[in-house]
Parts: C-alpha cells; structure tokens; sequence
C-alpha cells in the first residue's frame, strides 16, 4: 500500500465513519425542516415559499402567516403580511383545523417544534419549509443555474414573476457556479411530493 | 457550438480521458478482471462510485447541492435483473462495455469499433424484439435505497462506505494470490 | 518523452484513476444535474440512422421512437430533428448523452496518444485468431446493446451513476452483470490465453 492509497482510505474512511451519523442530506439545500422532522420521526406539514409566494399575491382567503422569532429579528427583516405571535400565546391564535392556514415562520426549527403541540391542541397550521432563509433565498434571489433544462427554464420564469411582485431580483448563473434550486422543488405544499415529482421527472435519457 | 452543449462535452472529454488513463479502453483488462488476474476494473467502477456517493452526500449535506435535483436512475428490478445478465455475458465476451469500448476505438483498437457497431445493432435488435419484451421491461420507479429500507441516507453511505473499503482490500489479496498481471 | 523510444506508458494506478473518474461523475452532478451514461448515446444515434432511412419503421418502434421523441419533445432544443433551437437551449437528455460521448471520443483520443498508447490493431489473447476476436467483439456489443436498453443503462449511465445515488436497480444491475459475466467467463477463457 502506497501514501497515496493510504491517503485515499483514510479519506474515505473518515467520511464514511462522519456520513453514518449525519443524517440525511438537506432537502433542497435551503430546507432544513425536513431534516428536522426525519430525526423527530414525525411528518410536518410544510409549504414552499414559492407557493406561500402565490398564496399570498392572489390574496388567498384565510391565509395568515404568523412569524415566531423574536421581535428584533421580526423588525429587521418580515414576510408581506405577516404577525408576530409569541410561542406560549400561539395556542389561543391559532385557528381550530379548519379551511383557514396558519403557516409558521422562523428559521425552520421552532416552527417545527411548534407544530406538534399545536396538533396536539387540535389546531391547524402549516411550517414553511426553510423558514425565513428559504423566503430570501428563493423569493428574493433566486438563481437559475447556467445550464438549466426547459423544464426548470419554465419553472423559473414563474418564480421571477413572484420574485419580481415582491421586489425580488431572479438572475442567471454564472457559468460553471454551483447553485442549489429549492424554488423548483416548493409548488406543492407536501416535501415528499415534490421528491416524487423530480425523481418521476429523472429521465436520464436511456 | 452553443452553450448547452459545452459542459456535456467537456465533461465527456474528462470522461473519456479517465477511462483511458485507467486502462478501461483495453479488452486485456476487462478480461483479467473477469479470469480474477488483475482487478483494475473492480477497484476503478467501485473508487469511482465511493468518490462520487461520498462527495454527492456531503455536498447536499452542507446545502452546496440539491442531490433531489440529480436525476436518480429508475428502478425495475426484473428488466435489471435480465438485461443485466445478458450485459454481463456480452461484457465479458467483448471485453468492453459501452462506454470503454468507444475509449478502445479511439485508441486505434479495431475490436472496440467492432464493439461499437455491434452495440447499435443491440439497439435495434431490442427495438424489432419489443413485442416480446414489453412485459419484461416493465415500468420505472424513482426511489434511493435509504427510501426504500426506510434508513437515513448517510448510514447506507457510511456502510457501502465499509463495503468497499473491505471489497479493496480483498480484491488486493486475490491478486496477490492468483499472480497479477499488469498489463502496459 | 518519445512514445516511439519509450514505449507505451503504464495506466495509472487504478484507485487514482477510479477517484478520477469519480470526480468527473460528481461535477456531472453539480454542473449538469445527471451522471454519466453511454448507451443512451448508441440508441440516439442508432434511432436517428433508422430515421434517417425508414422513417415510418423508426416511428412504428417505441424504442426507437421515444429516442426521436426525446429531442422533439424538449421544445426547440437544439438536438431536436427540426433543429430550430433558440441559442442556449438545453439539450435533451439523450442529445446530452451524445454530445459527452463525442467529448468522451475526444478525450479517450488525446489522452491515448499522448500516453503512446494510440495503436491501431486488434487487442486479443493468443488463443484467438483476428477475426474470431473482431466476431466476439461485434457479438458482446449485441448482448450488451439488448442488455443495457432493457435494464435503462449501462455500466457508465446505470451502475456508476445509480451506484453512487444509491439507486436499487444499479446494485441489482451490478451484481446480475458480474454474476453473469463470472458464469460465462470460463466460457472464453481459451481466447485469452
């Protein structure tokens, strides 16, 4: 066995060893409450932020959006529309499960956390999935990749659409930057559809 | 040539010079590997995969890629099943495979032309034959492995991780012990 | 160095060369959202030939057809038959797979020669004449063409790219192709004697 070999194994091992507790890889890299849900075990309803997006330009009936941080991060930077409401009083804002959406905001973490008991209290509300980030990420900027099939072409100009409502600035990459597209993944308001949507997409052209 | 087409062909061009550049374009190897004398084509298929699943997994897992957005090859494990025996046998019969046997024509190797004319001809052979093998073919199915055992993604990775970290080191030992040849 | 002095060089370690290639497979996966693949090339090409000369016969096809369809259907892209594709439109997947291959005729090419392994002949063991090494070569291409459209890809598209996403069917297709090829690798172990 050569240095290099053993170089190679050592890599290989390493991040073989680190990729048995890591998880799963992040759902459209911005998302991270997928993860979150998988290691609780539990399915949290979620919505993109591309369809929050929609939702909120056609002026959905019963939309409200509801942002658990705290308020000096509420000041700096909120979503179109959207009330702050501190966790311990989210039980008695929330509506009862009904045809009104109540979608949570926040980094990702808490409003996962949240939505349990708010199940619990027998009350409805959806998480957005990635939070505030995905909002800014795939709202504001979102970023077509250089060498984008017309399939995600057309999916993107959608999106600008959206960005553009809300002052958003959609651009093209630069060739050879590598981008993430979670914009493409968030029409549906279920993570695991918008998997099975992709993968029935694949088509590797065999 | 316009810009969609760069990336393809560069990527083909890195391609084409790796198998090379790891003998993959020569019949003598792919039948070493299959008369157990010189296992090259093993270790390069499986360093190539390790390389690549790792570094897929942990791009994801740092939110640099969307590894959803990668198209996933379908699974229908009874068309796999058949069309990978019949690949395996004409594999070892050619000594090449797709890819390596069109690396072998360009290397100036009038077996791996033969290689590439007879795989159109397989093509068009499983087109006049489709009738018959439609029921075979069956229908695709999107889903990773982790999906389908119901497992985290990174365990499956770190113990195909182990597999073939065991796999080398066995394939080295079978080597040592059937003679290797290297082939120049 | 002369190729001619020196002799042909050595391949490169195969671990080296393996981590290559899997790096190459992994900047597919970044740059072009898809791994590798081969066959997908041959029935392109090969669909595209019968067109070419019996349409009607190509069409009746499904196999072939849905290559044709691939092109046509990825609206205005420019590998399509009509061929009228605004500039920097995406490529197809199976236009995709021709043009890596091309590069793949390239690459294979430029790194053989400046290796000094650019030579013309018939790799063969001595058991076997030319002409039966060229009839098990063209044969072996048969089976691996049927083989790989029915299993959707081949060791490139299939077992390399599938391998490292974790796909079942490429790890079924990975051990079925070696289990096979272990079952019949008696068979012609006289031809490379």
């Amino acid at each position: 066995m050569t240095g290099v070999h053993r170089g190679l194994v050592a890599a290989a091992a390493v991040l073989g060893v680190a990729a048995l507790a890591a998880g799963d890889p992040l759902p459209g890299g911005g998302g991270r409450v997928g993860a979150v849900v998988a290691a609780a075990g539990e399915r949290v309803p979620t919505l993109g932020a591309v369809e929050l997006a929609r939702r909120l330009r056609d002026r959905t009936p019963g939309l409200r959006v509801a942002d658990l941080r705290d308020s000096a991060s509420f000041a700096l930077f909120r979503l179109p529309g959207s009330e702050r409401i501190d966790l311990p009083t989210l039980l008695d804002e929330a509506p009862p499960a009904g045809p009104e959406t109540l979608v949570l905001v926040d980094e990702g973490l808490d409003a996962a956390a949240a939505w349990p008991i708010l199940r619990a209290g027998g009350r409805d509300a959806v998480v957005l999935d990635g939070g505030v980030n995905a909002w800014i990420t795939q709202i504001l900027s979102p970023v077509l990749p250089a060498f984008a099939d017309s399939a995600l072409t057309a999916r993107f100009a959608e999106v600008s659409d959206l960005s553009r409502y809300f002052g958003g600035e959609p651009r093209v990459a630069e060739a050879g930057e590598a981008v993430t597209t979670p914009w493409a993944l968030a029409d549906t308001a279920s993570l695991e559809s918008h998997v099975e949507r992709l993968r029935a997409r694949g088509g590797c052209g065999w | 040539m316009s810009a969609a087409w760069l990336p393809a062909f560069v990527i083909g061009v890195a391609f084409g010079w790796a198998l090379e550049r790891g003998g993959m374009g020569d019949a003598c190897k792919l039948a070493g590997q299959f008369q157990l004398r010189d296992l090259a084509v093993f270790k390069i298929m499986f360093s190539a995969v390790l390389t690549a699943m790792l570094g897929g997994f942990w791009l994801a897992r740092v939110g640099w890629i969307d590894l959803n957005a990668v198209a996933l090859p379908p699974t229908a494990p009874l068309a796999q099943l058949a069309g990978g025996a019949l690949f395996g046998v004409g594999f070892v019969v050619a000594g090449l495979c797709p890819g390596t046997s069109c690396v072998a024509a360009v290397s100036g190797r009038f077996d791996g032309l033969a290689a590439v004319l007879g795989m159109g001809a397989g093509v068009l052979l499983f087109a006049e034959a489709w009738n018959g093998l439609e029921g075979l073919y069956g229908t695709d199915r999107y889903v990773t492995i982790p999906e389908a055992l119901g497992l985290p993604y990174g365990l499956v990775v770190g113990l195909v991780t182990g597999a073939a970290l065991v796999a080398f080191a066995a394939a080295e030992r079978i080597e040592a012990r059937r003679g290797r040849v290297v082939q120049p | 160095m002369t190729p001619g002095a020196s002799g042909p060089r050595p391949y490169a370690d195969p671990y080296v060369a393996g981590v290559g290639l899997g790096l190459v497979l992994l900047a597919s996966f970044v740059f072009a959202g898809r791994g590798l693949g081969a066959s997908g090339a041959f029935g392109r090409v090969a669909a595209e030939t019968v067109a070419a000369v019996a349409p009607e016969h190509a069409a009746a096809r499904p196999p072939l057809a849905g290559y044709l369809a691939d092109g046509a259907a990825q609206n205005g892209s420019p590998d399509a038959p009509s061929g009228a594709a605004p500039p920097g439109a995406p490529l197809s997947p199976s236009g995709w797979l021709v043009v890596e291959m091309l590069g793949v005729l390239v690459g294979g090419f430029a790194s053989a020669v400046l290796a000094g392994r650019f030579r013309p002949g018939v790799t063969r063991g001595e058991g076997v004449g030319v002409s039966s090494r060229l009839s098990m070569a063209a044969a072996g291409g048969v089976a691996m063409g049927v083989g790989a459209l029915l299993a959707r890809g081949c060791t490139s598209g299939l077992a390399l790219t599938g391998g490292a996403l974790l796909a079942p069917g490429a790890w079924i297709f990975i051990a079925s192709a070696f289990g096979a090829g272990y079952v019949a690798a008696p068979l012609v172990r006289g031809a490379w004697r």
